[in-house]
């Protein structure tokens, strides 16, 4: 079988941070741990090219997946696999909406990556094989790899004994009876010792590396961020109220404070009348403008990023995160307080 | 994180007067800077005014 | 006290009603119900209103009701309500005892807009009917506009009071009628020395400020600690609510007067288990009241003798924490603390199911994937406005939502039979 495989920039060879902003391209031929894959699949299936990705173009453009899709059905391959990308964030998520987007265009695809990416919720109908933290576990999760790509490519699905992570798409349907008839006999279930019985298992939220401390926040570009639905009066990017399906920006630009009249809160979830009154409230732009004169932040981000959280999935919640960050990181933002509502 | 006193005021609380308010959304920002200064592993709590 | 002896329980008169329309000679006669359009229009007069439309909207039509806020059951204990819906209608005194007239079959629904409401609507035909309890009801719509000048609070009371005295006006025409079905309602009486378990409930209610509240005995519950009623006094309106967020996620009136984890355990009672009491909870905002209402709902339940107890919610994520705070609270206690969830996985359900789970009281229900899509076919008839806000669309256009934009279609106090369940793979 024909695959193509999906790396990012630092894998390809390309370079490290400084590369992360450029565009996808393809290369005919294996690259990085392409190579060590590519022996592991032997004479039977064969590696014809690799497209790469820079991380923050990969994550934090909407067109990109398509952009990268279109790479991969030019080079005529059946299979996509993508990664491993072990912990890395925007590398997952890349990884992720790239095996999502091929499953989707009718190819067998496979992503690899540590069973708390980020990414794995985004590579869903794609399967996923879970890997180890850092790439120096490159070789033993080659050889896993290997193992799925074969198997996948025998037709075969998937299981748990193969590395397979993350949940299956959950489905409405209808029950027998009512969920407080339901609840009633859960509670009887539980008392006479069944713990284990539910009907939602608990989810898992993986876990995300926090970014090492800065040094001295007097010398920090520092930005304001909020998921409280904060927006200019006449909410003029027309956020929602509730199950956002964006996330905007505005200027802060030398604006000493916000003030009743110039910012509202568009959230639904909560009375914005407190809010409205003062959105320094949501946004603490009053302050910090404060300790700024006196020395103790360097600097304010020229704008603020905001969206609603209400209602909205941990998935979508996953993905504003991922792109809010890579969009910092590239404006050379150091540290960022964020308020939750 | 940093625990504040509300939903709907993240960096706010209308029960005090206005200057009181300040003062604790200044505290508020203060301790997050303060947060971003420290090293941590797991999710942690940097409660106002504390450490 | 004289009073208390004097309560033997309740006796609801059910009438099943199975036509309705308007006309000169109201009445219900075998199951026909008929009702003056004059007189209910003249419930529903206030300073506050410019004008108030009523239209039956029945199982089967063509019809989409949108921009639902409240619903009502009919129900009455007596000419002009007798005392139902205590705090509103009668004196806020306790109820649940005597006799109680209910419409089976029938519905008071205002439609319209309101600040902070988001759009719910209802399907009167197909098979998106069938995700909301109003889809097979004979629904009377209140449409309004607000008279101008009047605040919206004062437009909200209107229509609050009005609906209700709609609702006791078709009840009251059943009062001369033979009933379907008497059913008498002990007040509750958990057994001492039983070995069965004693199992409770515990209703978180939404109380989020302005247009987004409960009331109990006509006062907002915002600003209450949890409190015990019988649950024969939510039959007779104890609890009205005024709540007008997650329309999937919400608890209307009309549930609280047939809250059915308290139908699930009067059913049980005595057979497997021992009904032990109804805790209503408010839903504070603040994360310290969250801490205390849920530190305080379980000390009661615990004082109540409960081995167990459901705890329900209204609303989404926020809300969530308030079950998983109770239930873990109730477990450090040892009760067992069974919490009903929706689920907010993402339209194609591959999102983590809860946001804010429990972290020792695993033990969840589910009413089903908030985001999952479903498809509106168009209708001939749409109630309540004229555009969907949430899509901008002409209300009685195909079109397709999260359930959660279904009226009471993931019911959280768990009316509905809507489940999720992991896809297996073939």
């Amino acid at each position: 079988m024909k695959i193509v495989h999906y790396v990012n920039q630092f894998f390809a060879g390309v370079g490290g941070e400084e590369k992360a902003t450029v565009g996808p391209e393809v290369r005919q031929a294996p690259t990085g741990p392409g190579r060590k894959l590519a022996s592991l699949l032997g004479d039977e299936h064969q590696i014809v090219a690799t497209v790469f990705c820079g991380d923050d173009y990969a994550a934090s453009n909407d067109s990109a997946a398509g952009e990268i899709l279109e790479l991969i059905r030019s080079t005529g391959a059946e299979m996509l696999v993508a990664g491993p990308a072990f912990t890395s964030g925007r590398y997952g998520i890349a990884c992720g909406r790239v095996a999502a987007a091929a499953h989707k265009a009718g190819l067998l695809s496979l992503a690899a990556m540590h069973a708390e990416n980020p990414g794995v919720a985004e590579a869903a109908p794609a399967p996923v094989v879970a890997t180890g933290l850092t790439a120096r576990e490159m070789a033993a999760t080659l050889e896993k790899v290997a193992l799925a790509v074969r198997k996948l490519a025998s037709g075969e699905s998937l299981t748990r004994d193969d590395g397979l992570v993350g949940t299956g798409a959950r489905h409405n349907r209808l029950a027998g009876s009512n969920a407080a008839s339901r609840a009633v006999d859960l509670a009887l279930a539980r008392l006479a010792g069944d713990r284990s019985a539910t009907e939602i298992p608990m989810p898992d939220f993986g876990a995300v590396t926090p970014a090492g401390p800065i040094s001295d926040p007097s010398q920090a570009l520092v930005a304001l961020l909020t998921e409280g639905g904060l927006v200019p009066m006449g909410n003029p990017g027309r956020l929602e109220s509730a199950r956002a399906t964006k996330w905007l920006r505005y200027p802060l630009d030398e604006l000493p404070a916000l003030e009743e009249g110039t910012h509202i809160s568009v959230h639904g979830g909560f009375s914005t009348v407190i809010a409205n009154a003062d959105p320094n409230r949501i946004l603490p732009l009053d302050v910090a403008r404060e300790l700024r004169d006196e020395g103790a932040i360097g600097t304010i981000y020229a704008e603020y990023f905001t969206t609603t959280g209400n209602g909205t999935s941990v998935a979508d919640g996953a993905r504003y995160g991922v792109e809010w960050a890579a969009e910092l990181r590239k404006q050379g933002v150091q540290a960022a307080i964020l308020t939750s509502t | 994180m940093v625990p504040t006193k509300g939903i709907p005021y993240p960096a706010g609380d209308p029960a005090l007067g206005p200057d009181e308010e300040k003062a604790w959304r200044r505290l508020l920002v203060q301790t997050a800077l303060k947060a971003v200064s420290t090293a941590v592993h797991v999710p942690t709590v940097f409660k106002p005014g504390e450490n | 006290m004289a009073y208390e002896q004097a309560n033997d329980g309740l006796k609801r008169l059910i009438h099943k009603v199975q036509s309705v329309q308007f006309g000169d000679n109201p009445g219900l006669n075998n199951g026909d119900l008929v009702a003056s359009e004059s007189q209910l229009q003249s419930l529903l007069s206030s300073p506050a209103l410019a004008w108030t439309r009523l239209t039956w909207a029945r199982p089967g039509e063509s019809v989409r009701i949108v921009k639902i806020l409240d619903s009502l059951e009919p129900r009455t204990k007596g000419p002009g309500g007798g005392g139902i819906f205590p705090g509103f209608l009668g004196p806020a005194l306790p109820q649940g005892r005597g006799e109680t007239h209910v419409l089976k079959g029938v519905a008071v629904v205002v439609a319209g807009k309101l600040p902070r409401a988001q759009e719910g609507m209802v399907q009167m035909s197909g098979p998106a009917a069938e995700m909301s309890f109003l889809g097979s009801t004979n629904n009377l719509v209140i449409e309004f506009e607000p008279a101008e000048g009047a605040g919206w609070p004062q437009v909200d009371e209107a229509l609050r009071l009005g609906a209700m005295k709609v609702a006791v006006a078709l009840a009251d025409l059943a009062l001369e009628a033979e009933p379907d079905e008497v059913q008498q309602i002990s007040p509750l009486n958990p057994g001492a020395g039983s070995s069965l378990p004693r199992v409770g409930v515990v209703v978180n209610l939404q109380t989020q400020g302005a247009f987004k509240d409960v009331f109990v005995y006509g006062r907002t519950m915002a600003t209450s600690m949890p409190t015990s009623i019988d649950p024969n006094e939510l039959d007779d309106g104890a609890v009205v609510s005024g709540q007008y967020g997650h329309p999937g996620l919400k608890n209307p009136t009309f549930v609280h007067q047939n809250n059915p984890v308290v139908a699930a355990l009067r059913e049980r009672d005595g057979q497997d288990l021992i009904f032990g009491g109804v805790i209503l909870s408010p839903e504070p905002v603040d994360q310290t009241l969250k801490e205390l209402t849920s530190a305080h709902a379980a000390r009661m339940a615990r004082q109540m003798g409960l081995d167990a107890a459901v705890v329900t919610k209204e609303g989404g994520g926020n809300a969530d924490s308030d079950i998983a705070l109770k239930i873990d609270a109730m477990e450090a206690m040892g009760l067992v603390g069974i919490g009903i969830f929706a689920e907010m996985s993402g339209p194609d359900g591959t999102g983590p199911p809860v946001v804010g789970p429990p972290s020792a009281a695993t033990a969840m229900i589910s009413t089903g994937n908030y985001d999952e899509r479903i498809t509106l076919d168009a209708v001939e008839v749409a109630l309540g406005g004229k555009v969907v806000d949430l899509n901008g669309l002409e209300a009685s256009a195909e079109m397709v939502l999260p359930v959660a934009a279904i009226y009471g279609s993931l019911s959280p106090i768990g009316l509905g039979r809507l489940t999720c369940a992991e896809e297996v793979p073939a």
